[in-house]
């Protein structure tokens, strides 16, 4: 798994380096191939935004800041830290974008389709009812689900300390709270049987 | 944290990473077990709906660097220069301390020059033929004074051994750098035109010897001494303009 986790960091470091050194296709061609764009509209997916403007977002972010800003990574071990950082402010500002412009509409015409689906009522498999409530988690806690998602992607607690600007201790108490945050979600989940 | 609670919260990471773990409790493997499950079902859910290959995509964010990379303007001498502040900074310091340090040498070797040009010695009134100033000085001229002193940057002149700086008393009615220097001899001999006459009594006047010092005095004969011809009257009177001691 450490294997994994290494690996991973130096894809992003030699995309880095690639881009550095002016291989834009190149760069481009192993952003494909170790499957970042995916992982990047799929992170911003998660935080409620669509495909159409969670791809636009990406490429935004490939050119205005992975192209332009490759020069300012300090430290080019964490470059994959520091994408997810800047890539997150991104998602943040364009939530916070959308929340500004959104104007609210009428119950009745009320879009559906882009809402995550959480039923109202109780799954009838408890890992079915854990889904539910993860999806509940991300609209209630888009922080703390963040957190989540950067353990879930074999993030240590150094680099998640980096993203998120907290001290190593902070750090461990905050992923503490959003461990028992998320359990108190899926409390109603004990009840159903497997 | 307690250490307890920190065992716990590290075994329910490595659960959540598929990293091997031990001894833990079984109601914590089961909670992060539920939420990997979860989570990798959504990760599924949204990666179907994104494509494994966008063409579009790709090529937007090529045109979007091909056109930032045709704006981007040449880089002259002055931005790559002024890029780097500090180095910037730096160099008009130094730039600024040089050209301080050059007035103040400057400042230094004009004021010598002007000490040194400065005649503080009486001249001979003897007969004296008046001469016609000519534009054509010749090479030695021009370069050497009349001690043969190099005066390429500024002429010297430098008392030679047995001169003595001020006039010395040697009892005679002449108005000449050894005797007396009477101001009745010397406005007589002035008054016949006599160019070295007319530096003394300018000379007299600046030094005060016999008469009450004047700067604005001995400026008038030494340029009524230089309208003859005399050259160290002008180069006095050049002093007493540097100085700032008249006007």
């Amino acid at each position: 798994m450490i294997k994994e986790k290494l690996s991973k960091r130096n894809q992003a470091t030699e995309i880095i380096q690639l881009l550095r050194e002016g291989r834009n296709d190149e760069a481009l061609m192993l952003f494909e191939k170790y499957r970042f764009r995916k992982e990047f509209i799929g992170f911003a997916m998660k935080r409620n935004i669509n495909y159409d403007d969670a791809s636009d977002l990406v490429q935004k972010f490939t050119i205005d800041k992975l192209y332009m800003k490759s020069n300012s990574i300090k430290n080019i071990e964490f470059a994959r830290t520091w994408m997810y950082r800047v890539f997150s402010n991104m998602v943040n500002d364009q939530g916070r974008m959308l929340k500004k412009n959104r104007e609210v509409p009428l119950d009745e015409d009320r879009d559906q389709s882009q809402a995550p689906k959480i039923s109202d009522e109780k799954s009838q498999t408890r890992s079915g009812c854990v889904q539910e409530q993860l999806a509940k988690f991300r609209e209630a806690e888009p922080k703390r689900a963040e957190v989540l998602d950067y353990i879930l992607l074999n993030k240590g607690t150094e680099e998640i300390r980096l993203i998120i600007g907290r001290s190593y201790g902070a750090t461990r108490e905050y992923m503490s709270q959003c461990r028992k945050k998320f359990r108190s979600f899926t409390e109603i989940c004990n009840e159903i049987e497997e | 944290m307690k250490n307890k609670e920190q065992k716990i919260l590290q075994d329910w990471i490595n659960t959540l990473q598929g990293n091997e773990v031990s001894g833990i409790d079984s109601e914590t493997r089961l909670e992060a077990r539920l939420l990997k499950n979860a989570w990798i079902a959504e990760n599924k859910r949204i990666e179907n709906e994104i494509p494994d290959q966008d063409d579009v995509f790709y090529q937007n964010v090529r045109e979007a660097i091909a056109k930032r990379e045709a704006s981007k303007p040449s880089k002259d001498l002055w931005t790559s220069f002024f890029e780097n502040k500090f180095k910037a900074f730096l160099i008009i310091i130094l730039g600024t301390g040089f050209v301080y340090a050059s007035k103040k040498t400057y400042d230094g070797v004009v004021s010598v020059a002007n000490e040194l040009n400065h005649i503080i010695l009486a001249k001979e009134t003897g007969n004296e033929t008046i001469k016609n100033e000519t534009n054509d000085k010749g090479f030695w001229n021009e370069h050497f004074d009349k001690h043969g002193g190099f005066t390429g940057f500024w002429s010297r002149y430098t008392p030679e051994e047995g001169e003595k700086i001020l006039p010395v008393n040697m009892d005679d009615n002449l108005c000449s750098y050894n005797a007396t220097l009477s101001l009745e001899n010397c406005l007589v001999l002035a008054n016949q035109y006599n160019s070295n006459a007319r530096f003394n009594l300018g000379l007299m006047y600046e030094l005060g010897v016999n008469v009450n010092q004047s700067y604005v005095q001995a400026f008038e004969w030494y340029k009524k001494s230089s309208s003859l011809g005399n050259e160290d009257a002008r180069s006095n009177m050049e002093y007493l303009i540097k100085k700032g001691l008249v006007y």
